[in-house]
């Protein structure tokens, strides 16, 4: 998207502490608010609410993008009047995201693919993206569920942020990655230093650490070639004690399929899009009753092969980033991880 | 700011009701606004999304033809919410339309060709489009023979019944007519779609096939074809999926990679056998 812009700079915990301060008084900064009730994310309005937390945050920050539900125009049916004016939108204010982990960040880079580059953009997408900055945190303690590496991001993975910050032991390195990063540190008006051989590799030996926490059930190579056969009568086993909940898919960062219904109260209504999910059975469902998806096999190959294999040719990506959150949230401990191994192994 | 999600207020000019079961119905429209009118741009094959305000959306194929200037038809049958309140407006209401979505027939293919045209039932709208298309006169001479195979369950279920009769006198073109069971009345002939194509036999040679019908019509059509010499890559079905966007952001209507609102809805059934069969 622009040109890219990479430079380091050390912040002592002192500085640190100005640099957020400073953030926090020229900008709408949000976080993520640590409470598990969507959308997950808070505004800071002082530097007290902004904590860091292990590994990937409750929610990713699909929410901020693609809000669970989202008015696209309201109308009255007595008049047939249209009234597609959107305050929120046409803020065109700067926001800073800050506290993303590396896989979140690297999700909205997915869900740019989606929403701007695969045709027209999407409106209400593109005006919350285009005033947006990154800050992303590299993981230092990533989580028993997290497999970024085995799926090609990493603790380190810098895809979509503007900045991403190393939390060493007394001291952060800021690296800038984009232009608009380099502005956002240069406005807070922070006199930095280098960043020391020494500093450098305290950085390389936490992220090594990182690597090495992280769990591999399986592996990049796992992924290469064809990894994956709709016919292949391992679908069936798969799905044998998924619920069809759909919870994988809502806390998926990259999972960004929605309905769009009507609301109405009197003769005044609205039109909304709303998150769905293809493990749901209404998702397919043909009004002739036909179903092309109609039991939780064809669902979960959906699914699975949507993020694994069809994104690839569709955007030359995976549709993962290894959050884990789907392993985390399910009901019934339907591992992904495993369910990409034993594929991988030819079950 | 650009929103893709807002209707354009379309009137209802007319409406026919199509078949005996009272369910199928052709609607008429005009644009409210003639920006919209100039910059609703569409070829054969095509569809859009009709809004209901406060009812919701569904996507339906385009029936007229672009040439058919001052008309825009859609052919609905009443199958589900949006639709029943569809069939309860009136001429001079005022409904939305949003579109034109996804590819058409492949024109560019069929030019300087001979044409064969499959349909069963009421999906023969597009199908009505493309027919209209090829006949409108600056473009019959674009195309060679045109055949077509058009069927219904009963002589009350054929749609486009005036014009199928026109068509059938016409020389413009080679008209068969078949319902699965004919009544007292009915002179024409009587068999299933794929088993009167079987018994015509159009010859492949130099040939694209478009075909449009209820499942079951296509299933036992394609072999038929295949039988007949067509080559996988000129034979064009038309798809249909649940939608909601129609432009590929939902990702409701997929097979495979495929998005059928945007990649489709018309496919060959050589690009469909390189897509899992899910639909
Ligand atoms: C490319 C394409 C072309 C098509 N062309 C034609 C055509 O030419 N002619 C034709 O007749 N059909 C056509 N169809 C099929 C047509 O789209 C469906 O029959 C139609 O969508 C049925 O809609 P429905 O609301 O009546 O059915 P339902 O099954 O009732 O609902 C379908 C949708 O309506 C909405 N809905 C349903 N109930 C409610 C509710 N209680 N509140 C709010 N919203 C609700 C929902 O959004 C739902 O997804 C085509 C389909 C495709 C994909
Ligand atoms: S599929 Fe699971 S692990 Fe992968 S990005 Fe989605 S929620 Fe995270
Ligand atoms: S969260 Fe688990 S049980 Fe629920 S739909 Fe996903 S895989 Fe199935
Ligand atoms: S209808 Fe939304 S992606 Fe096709």
């Amino acid at each position: 998207m622009e040109r890219p812009m990479s430079k380091e700079c050390l912040m002592y915990k002192e500085d640190f502490e100005e640099f957020l301060a400073r953030l926090i008084e020229g900008h709408s900064i949000f976080c993520p608010s640590g409470e598990d009730i969507s959308p997950g994310i808070k505004k800071v309005a002082g530097r007290e609410q902004f904590a860091l937390h292990r590994g990937p945050s409750h929610f990713s920050f699909k929410h901020y993008f693609l809000p669970q539900t989202e008015r696209l125009f309201s109308f009255d049916m007595a008049s047939n009047k249209i009234d597609a004016s959107n305050g929120e939108l046409d803020d065109n204010k700067l926001v800073v995201l800050i506290g993303l982990r590396p896989c979140d960040a690297m999700a909205i880079e997915l869900l740019d693919q989606v929403f701007l580059q695969r045709g027209p953009e999407d409106v209400f997408y593109a005006r919350r993206r285009r005033r947006t900055r990154i800050i992303s945190f590299a993981c230092s303690e990533p989580r028993t569920t997290c497999f970024c590496e085995s799926v090609g991001c990493g603790p380190d993975a810098a895809a979509s942020a503007d900045m991403v910050i190393f939390a060493l032991k007394d001291s952060y390195i800021v690296k800038t990655i984009t232009q608009c990063g380099e502005e956002l540190l240069n406005n807070t008006g922070m006199n930095l230093d280098g960043v020391s051989t020494e500093k450098l590799g305290e950085r390389e030996q936490m992220i090594n650490e990182s690597r090495d926490r992280l769990e591999k059930v399986f592996t990049s190579e796992d992924l290469n070639g064809k990894i994956m056969d709709f016919e292949a009568s391992y679908w069936k086993q798969i799905c044998q004690k998924c619920l069809g909940c759909g919870i994988c898919t809502y806390f998926c960062p990259t999972c960004h399929c929605f309905d769009i219904v009507d609301e109405v109260a009197g003769s005044k209504g609205r039109r909304i899009r709303s998150w769905d999910s293809c493990m749901y059975p209404l998702f397919t469902l043909h009004a002739s009753g036909h179903n092309p998806r109609p039991t939780r096999k064809e669902r979960m190959r959906q699914r699975i092969m949507h993020k694994f294999v069809y994104s690839m040719e569709q955007y030359g990506r995976r549709f993962c980033v290894g959050c884990g959150r789907c392993v985390i949230h399910c009901p019934v401990n339907l591992d992904l991880r495993l369910v990409i191994k034993e594929i991988a192994e030819g079950k | 700011m650009n929103n893709p999600y807002i209707p354009m207020p379309a009137r209802i000019e007319k409406i026919t009701t199509e078949n005996e079961a009272r369910d199928i119905k052709t609607f008429d429209f005009s644009f409210v606004n003639n920006e919209d009118k100039d910059g609703f741009l569409f070829l054969p094959g095509q569809f859009a999304e009709l809004s209901l305000l406060g009812f919701g959306e569904c996507p339906i194929g385009i029936a007229s033809s672009p040439t058919e200037v001052g008309h825009l038809l859609f052919t609905v049958k009443r199958t589900g919410f949006v639709t029943k309140h569809l069939h309860r407006a009136e001429v001079g209401d005022t409904i939305g339309i949003r579109g034109p979505f996804g590819n058409s027939y492949p024109l560019d293919l069929m030019e300087g060709k001979n044409v064969l045209i499959v349909g069963g039932g009421f999906a023969f709208t597009t199908l009505r489009a493309t027919t209209m298309y090829m006949l409108e006169h600056n473009n019959r001479g674009r195309f060679k023979e045109l055949t077509i195979v058009y069927g219904a369950r009963s002589p009350g279920e054929l749609i486009y019944k005036q014009e199928l009769w026109d068509w059938e006198k016409s020389t413009d073109l080679n008209m068969f007519i078949t319902v699965d069971k004919g009544d007292e009345r009915w002179k024409r002939r009587e068999g299933f779609v794929p088993t009167v194509l079987e018994d015509i036999a159009p010859s492949s040679q130099d040939t694209v096939a478009l075909v449009c019908g209820p499942p079951v019509m296509i299933k036992f059509t394609l072999p038929v074809l295949q039988k007949l010499g067509f080559p996988p890559e000129r034979i064009f079905l038309s798809l249909e999926m649940r939608m909601k966007c129609g432009i590929g952001m939902c990702g409701r209507c997929n097979i495979g990679h495929k998005y059928v609102c945007v990649d489709g809805p018309v496919f060959s059934c050589a690009q469909l056998d390189e897509l899992p069969q899910e639909y």
